[in-house]
């Protein structure tokens, strides 16, 4: 495939960040790189002090961190998930959209997969978890889905990377040693070629049930206590549906970003965000389904200790956060998306950044307030974070900010080889699948 | 209070130095340290007594290597029978203290500023010896005083005789009155009253009592409530719980009833009213034992049937007539019916007028003739023991074998008024004042007289184990021991149908420095060339006088040192394991058995009272009441007759108020078992228990009703100001149903400005709120009924 | 053997002292004040009060909690380290060194019993050092509770095995139970006929908190029928 071109490959403007990042970019690492350390040392004050530098206390013992890692996780669903039954259902136009996603679960699975840790009490008997593990605990199926998934969406994440990896080292773009590594030798054969897609049509086929299972089993974590607003079985699908929710909003928003940065009209076209705003328009029905019906059963039940958790969400301390979730989540995106007026860039963006900020109030909402409301006669517990946990909040974004401009720097973030390959091929493959859907003009229906 | 972690690790540091005025030494010593982390870790027990409050609980400390490290109850005291409260528990986070004062010290500045210079103990005492012989050589004797925290141990006696011995009169003792005996004195002129036995009631009912969260025993009444808790629903023992707040006692209580502070007597008689009006009363007592109910133009009958109808009752009260009625019902039908009084009812302006109906109460439903309900308390065999009393005409103090009825109080109704009587001229002007065990300018007294007195006496000597709110007006600070580093002995506990001794005896040699009163005392006697405070010349010690005293009791034959009721096969398996149930022929032998087993007991209890032998029974009359009014005057300066002619009933008219705005509320101070009078605030476990209920921990609180909370839109949790003519205080709210909509409970215990680390600007004390009244007829400062308002504050 | 607590609530009169007993027994941190106000308390042993009605029909409710040392423990079940588990004498017991201070169990108990070291426990100068020598002092970032006081456990059963004989009654009795002056906490084995316990956790009265939840609580309450 990679045959000297005469004229430049057009889809070569991808690798411009990569080959000449500009001076903006130094900056906003250096700035990024200044909050990760000083968030750093407010996570080793914290180790040295104790979790008391946090707002958590009794009865709210689980905070930020808990809902952080919840929110991170479901994010992470963006990608891994999303481009895995793109890629399976053969749907051509994810061709560029299915490395950002990509990107975005290996980044944001790996800080969120360290928040258990920052919640930890001792995190220096952290071992304690391999030698001493119950495997009854949901936390230790935590650990396991949660390194199962790390590892198979960076896997997936890679394998498609390595003919690009190559564009770039044949092109002789600096650190070259990393290219030549990481190309792993891919001279674009038929045999390499059919090596990939194999493994590719492996992985997209396991990523997706690791992934539906990572976060069903976060839910776990608070569906298997017997505590009021937990103790639910649709917990593991509400869950699934609000990570996948949240993931999209996350590839929309950066889709714009990049889209603005580095100018990639031509490939980030209108009708790719039209398709994964109305996709986000569908999971903002499912979850509006899950959250009504979830809600629904509880008030039904009446049963007062899960009632107590209901009014104080719906009317009580956290009615402000409740509905704004509701507003966030459901009514903005619905008005927004739901219109083709407002289903452009700036509309799209508006209701993608307000799921992501409704979806981390539902975090917010269904770890505090069960906590808050002790069955037995306790007060109401009060939790206001601590600057300790908005600077590691902030951290945690900051981490992915840096992260993802790092694999931008290194990497193109848009699949040249799969869009060329899309160009070359697909669609001579979809007229013909699209030809197969066809009833067979040959055999005429029986008449009769 | 705000307090950051920062500054109270600061705070720690900082008053760690300044408290102690020398160095950073903290109260347990290095070498205790490394013996406890590195010793044979051998485990004794000692027995003793405790001394956090008056109640004299037996208490059993575990030790480690000679180092006490835990205080339990001791399971033989008859009083506590193996428990003891919160109080008791945290006695050894006083001994510890990281801020007890170590040496003696001079205070630098002017009075009233803490700052300090440690001089050593030979100084101390001779500067204190020679203005004790300054005042001797020229006669001045009674220029010496000494205000004494009564804690119902035989240090009190020893100060009153110190005191006498040095040729004064001014021993100015310190205490809660007991329960009823306010009322009881003035009925039928006992001192102290009889004693009651709550087994033997059927029909409780309390005015203001708080048996549980306070003295006469908190512990005793703890168990005994239990027991009657439980056996309440075979035996149909009705208790109620009469006051503005429902306390512990009416939470345990079987009905509560509201009324506004200090009206509790208007109730008492209202009662009486209706217990008249049915004639359902105790015929025989009241025609046998009793004077002024009948007859004569200004009797009791008269002035029942003329002032108190249910109705003005009400007005007055607050408890509808409905509710009187049927109490007094319930009341006079009893069989073993008993009212008592104390508590927060005395603590008002009509505190004695309160007991003394009260008590007429009790006659009237034949509570006195309910067999084996009241007790005569026995003499201890050691003979008569002088009484500190204030003479009511000449306010003049004095130690007394017996009290003359008419003339004279005990002097503890009044010792909270010194600084008044001193400016009534009826108090000589003070050389020398020595304070120990009690901190009075953190007492709801009237301060600023307090603080004016203090300072106008050029000595004044205190006996302290830690800075307390007294000390900057002290010239002199001498550390004293705690109870566990000393010898003193609890005398029989006030109100409780049984005699006790408790031997307190030093668990550790006093720390650092710190020197038992006792001793102190003996040897300023003994510097004075007064060696007769000890009839012995062998004796040397405070605890050869305790010898000496107990003695007689050795001789008399009566009584036990604490044994265990045992069951017979326990008495066998004891035998099997080789013990021995003892016996001693000698006062050694007794004297060892006291050390062993913690104290001596009369087993049984006391006989019944008998009316036959006493003084008739007085009821209250309008006609008494305004004598006593005139006669009484003295001890509430300024306050009362001035105006004219007292009102035709002052008890109906006067001091029950009413919230006059719809922010305004009563005042309603209250005590809590974990810090009774404040001596708690100094332990951390005790600061931190003290809001257990409430759940509001270390702080202090404001009660409120949920209606009054709704109206001023305040909810649980919220800060509130609380603003009185003399001051404010700001507090926290707690909304809860357990108040009368008209007050504002606030507990009293907290917000030293002293005491040590622990209670050093820590929450608040509702005495700055408190213009502190007087009740005109016993001179006990009133804490009740003062108007506050309240307001909110943005946290 | 299963250790159980009965807690007559018909005597209790809500004074505290199994608190107080509790803290000092366990040697329980004091935590200070501004953390106190965050909701750090640390109580093994806490006092609930309930209200009931309204004036003058208003009735006070008092009941001390433990941890309920549950049959079938929400918080076992959830933790990733053993750090909490049943123990074969029904004692639903704490390793310290072994926990990471994770608070799954804290958050999955329904009587919210557990406390956290938040930060390294203090105590006044001395009073850590004179504090009871039986009980591990708790490190920073672990969850304590309520042990029924198992360190006496030990001891009697070493007392008793010296002695060459069995338990009895009296030998084993958690802090509280032994100190409370109104003998509402009785303590013993629940499967053993000739102990007070067992008799009362039949009593009619006989109650456990949220038992709908099935966890099967080994305290005990007698209800206050008045």
């Amino acid at each position: 495939m990679e045959k000297a071109p005469a004229a430049p490959n057009p889809d070569y403007d991808l690798l411009r960040p990569i080959e000449d990042p500009g001076k903006s970019f130094y900056y906003i690492v250096i700035v990024l790189l200044v909050i990760i350390l000083y968030t750093g040392y407010v996570y080793i004050r914290q180790v040295y002090y104790g979790l008391g530098v946090t707002g958590m206390a009794q009865p709210v013992t689980w905070g930020f961190y808990i809902i952080n890692f919840v929110f991170f996780i479901g994010i992470s669903h963006a990608g891994t998930l999303i481009s895995a039954i793109l890629r399976l259902s053969k749907a051509e136009w994810r061709r560029p959209i299915t490395r950002m996603a990509e990107v975005i679960t290996a980044i944001v699975l790996a800080i969120g997969g360290l928040h258990p840790i920052i919640d930890l009490g001792r995190p220096d008997r952290m071992t304690h978890l391999f030698y001493n593990g119950r495997l009854q605990s949901p936390l230790l199926w935590d650990i396991v889905s949660i390194t199962a998934y790390f590892t198979a969406s960076t896997v997936y994440l890679y394998i498609p990377m390595i003919p690009d990896i190559a564009i770039l080292r044949d092109r002789g773009v600096k650190p070259r040693w990393l290219y030549e590594f990481l190309s792993w030798g891919w001279q674009g054969t038929e045999q390499q070629h059919k090596v990939l897609d194999r493994a590719m049509n492996i992985l997209m086929v396991v990523v997706i049930p690791i992934a539906i299972s990572v976060h069903t089993i976060i839910s776990y974590i608070f569906a298997m206590t017997v505590q009021p607003g937990w103790h639910s079985t649709i917990f593991g699908p509400y869950f699934v549906v609000g990570a996948i929710f949240s993931g999209i909003a996350a590839i929309l928003v950066l889709m714009i970003v990049f889209r603005k940065v580095f100018h990639l009209e031509r490939y980030l076209k209108l009708i790719h965000f039209n398709y994964l705003s109305v996709l986000l328009l569908v999971m903002s029905l499912l979850w509006f389904y899950f959250t009504f019906s979830e809600y629904l059963t509880g008030y039904y039940g009446h049963e007062p200790n899960e009632m107590r958790v209901f009014w104080y969400k719906f009317s009580g301390a956290f009615a402000p956060y409740f509905w704004t979730m509701v507003t966030c989540n459901f009514l903005l995106p619905l008005i927004l998306l739901s219109n083709r007026k407002t289903r452009t860039i700036p509309g799209i963006l508006i209701a993608s950044i307000s799921v992501i900020i409704g979806m981390w109030l539902e975090r917010l909402i269904i770890v505090v307030p069960s906590l808050a409301n002790p069955r037995l006669p306790y007060p109401t517990g009060i939790y206001i974070p601590s600057s300790t946990e908005w600077t590691l909040f902030l951290g945690g974004v900051s981490v992915f900010i840096l992260g993802y401009m790092m694999f931008a720097r290194f990497f193109p973030v848009i699949s040249i080889w799969e869009i060329q390959e899309g160009r070359q091929e697909s669609a001579k493959a979809v007229t013909e699948r699209i030809t197969s859907y066809m009833p067979d003009p040959q055999t005429p229906l029986a008449k009769g | 209070m705000k307090i950051t972690r920062r500054n109270f690790l600061q705070m720690l540091g900082i008053t760690g130095v300044a408290a102690g005025g020398i160095s950073q030494v903290w109260a347990i010593p290095d070498k205790w340290i490394e013996k406890l982390q590195y010793g044979p870790r051998i485990e004794t027990w000692k027995m003793s007594t405790c001394g956090q409050c008056p109640a004299g609980c037996g208490i059993r400390v575990r030790l480690i290597d000679e180092i006490p490290v835990r205080i339990f109850g001791n399971p033989i005291a008859p009083v506590n029978s193996g428990f003891i409260c919160p109080m008791g528990e945290a006695g050894l986070e006083l001994l510890y203290h990281p801020d007890r004062i170590r040496q003696p010290m001079r205070r630098k500045g002017k009075k009233g500023e803490s700052s300090w210079v440690p001089i050593s103990w030979e100084e101390a005492l001779g500067q204190i010896s020679q203005g004790l012989k300054g005042l001797l050589k020229n006669q001045q004797a009674d220029r010496f005083g000494f205000f004494f925290g009564d804690r119902n141990t035989l240090l009190t006696h020893f100060a009153g005789d110190f005191v006498t011995r040095m040729g004064s009169t001014n021993f100015f003792p310190w205490r809660a009155p007991g329960i009823n005996e306010l009322g009881l004195w003035q009925a039928i002129g006992e001192y102290p009253p009889p004693s009651f036995d709550l087994d033997k009631t059927d029909y409780l009912l309390t005015f203001g009592t708080n048996l549980l969260e306070g003295p006469p025993s908190p512990v005793y009444f703890n168990r005994l409530y239990g027991k009657l808790k439980e056996s309440r629903t075979r035996t149909g023992l009705k208790m109620v719980h009469v006051d503005a707040r429902m306390s512990q006692a009416g939470k345990n209580a079987t009905e509560w009833v509201q009324i506004r502070p200090g009206s509790m007597g208007v109730l008492a008689l209202g009662m009486a009213y209706v217990i008249l009006r049915d004639k359902n009363f105790d015929e025989e007592f009241v025609a046998r034992f009793s004077v002024d109910f009948r007859g004569g133009k200004e009797d009791f009958q008269t002035m029942v049937a003329r002032d108190y109808p249910p109705d003005k009752v009400f007005a007055v009260t607050g408890v509808p007539p409905g509710t009187v009625l049927r109490l007094a019902r319930e009341f006079s039908s009893a069989k073993a019916p008993l009212a008592l009084s104390g508590g927060t009812s005395d603590r008002s302006e009509t505190a004695l007028f309160t007991q003394w109906a009260v008590a007429g109460l009790n006659a009237l439903s034949g509570s006195f003739s309910a067999k084996g309900l009241w007790r005569e308390p026995v003499p201890l065999p050691w003979g008569p023991t002088p009484i500190p009393s204030i003479n009511t005409r000449s306010g003049a103090f004095s130690l007394k074998p017996k009290l003359a009825p008419d003339t004279d109080l005990p002097a503890h109704w009044a010792s909270e008024e010194l600084p008044h009587l001193r400016s009534a001229g009826k108090l000589p002007d003070l050389e020398m004042l020595m304070i120990a065990q009690v901190d009075p300018l953190y007492l709801p007294v009237d301060q600023k007289p307090w603080q004016e007195w203090l300072s106008r006496i050029p000595q004044v000597v205190q006996f302290a184990t830690l800075i307390d709110d007294t000390s900057p007006y002290a010239d002199l600070v001498l550390p004293a021991t705690t109870y566990l580093e000393q010898w003193d002995m609890t005398l029989p506990v006030p109100n409780l149908p049984f005699s006790q001794l408790g031997l307190q005896q030093p668990i550790v040699p006093p720390l650092n420095g710190a020197r038992p009163i006792g001793d102190v005392l003996l040897a300023l006697a003994t510097g004075q060339g007064v060696t007769t405070l000890l009839s012995e010349k062998s004796g040397k010690s405070y605890a050869d006088y305790i010898g000496e005293r107990l003695k007689p009791v050795f001789a008399s034959g009566k009584g036990t040192p604490f044994f265990e009721a045992v069951s017979l096969k326990f008495l066998g398996e004891l035998r099997e394991r080789g013990w021995q149930v003892y016996s001693y022929p000698a006062f050694a032998d007794f004297w060892r058995l006291l050390q062993e087993k913690g104290g001596w007991w009369d087993p049984g209890e006391y006989p019944e009272a008998e009316w036959k032998k006493r003084k008739k029974f007085a009821f209250p009359t309008l006609a008494r009441l305004n004598a006593l009014l005139k006669e009484r005057a003295l001890l509430s300066p300024g306050q009362g007759t001035t105006k004219g002619e007292p009102p035709s009933n002052k008890w109906m008219e006067g001091p029950a108020r009413k919230p006059e705005a719809p922010d305004s509320f009563l005042l309603a101070p209250f005590t809590t078992l974990m810090n009774m009078t404040g001596e708690g605030a100094s332990q951390p476990l005790l600061r931190e228990l003290s809001g257990l209920i409430p759940r509001v921990y270390w702080q202090t609180w404001a009660e409120m009703h949920p209606k009054r909370a709704e109206r001023l839109s305040l909810k649980d949790g919220d800060l509130i100001r609380v603003v009185s003519g003399k001051g404010s205080v700001t507090l926290y709210l707690k909304v809860v149903p357990t108040v009368s909509p008209e007050i504002l409970g606030v507990p009293f215990g907290q917000g030293h400005k002293e005491s040590g680390r622990y209670a050093k600007n820590v929450g608040a004390n509702p005495v700055a709120l408190i213009d502190p009244l007087v009740d005109p007829l016993s001179g006990r400062a009133s804490w009740q009924s003062m108007q506050v308002r309240v307001e909110k504050v943005n946290k | 053997m299963k250790w159980g607590m009965v807690i007559d609530l018909q005597k209790c009169t809500g004074c505290g002292e199994c608190v107080a007993a509790c803290k000092l027994e366990n040697n329980v941190a004091i935590v200070e004040p501004k953390e106190s106000e965050m909701g750090r308390t640390m109580l093994w042993m806490d006092m609930l009060t309930v209200y009931e009605g309204e004036y003058p029909r208003l009735r006070v409710r008092q009941f001390p909690r433990p941890c309920m040392h549950c049959d079938h423990p929400p918080c076992t079940k959830v933790c990733p380290v053993r750090a909490t588990y049943r123990n074969e004498e029904g004692i639903v017991a704490q390793i310290y060194p072994q926990c990471i201070g994770c608070r799954y169990c804290m958050a999955a108990c329904p009587y919210t019993v557990k406390s956290f070291n938040w930060y390294k426990p203090e105590w006044a100068p001395g009073i850590r050092e004179t504090a009871n020598p039986d009980v591990s002092v708790r490190l920073v970032g672990v969850v304590e509770k309520c042990t029924f006081c198992v360190h006496r456990l030990q001891k009697a059963k070493e007392q008793a095995k010296a002695e060459g004989r069995n338990l009895r009654e009296g030998d084993f009795q958690t802090a509280c139970a032994e100190s409370c002056p109104a003998g509402a906490i009785v303590f013993g084995d629940l499967e053993n006929t000739n102990h007070r316990v067992n008799p009362l956790s039949r009593s009619p009265r006989a109650t456990r908190l949220l038992e709908d939840l099935g966890t099967e609580p080994k305290v005990i309450y007698l209800k206050e029928v008045d």
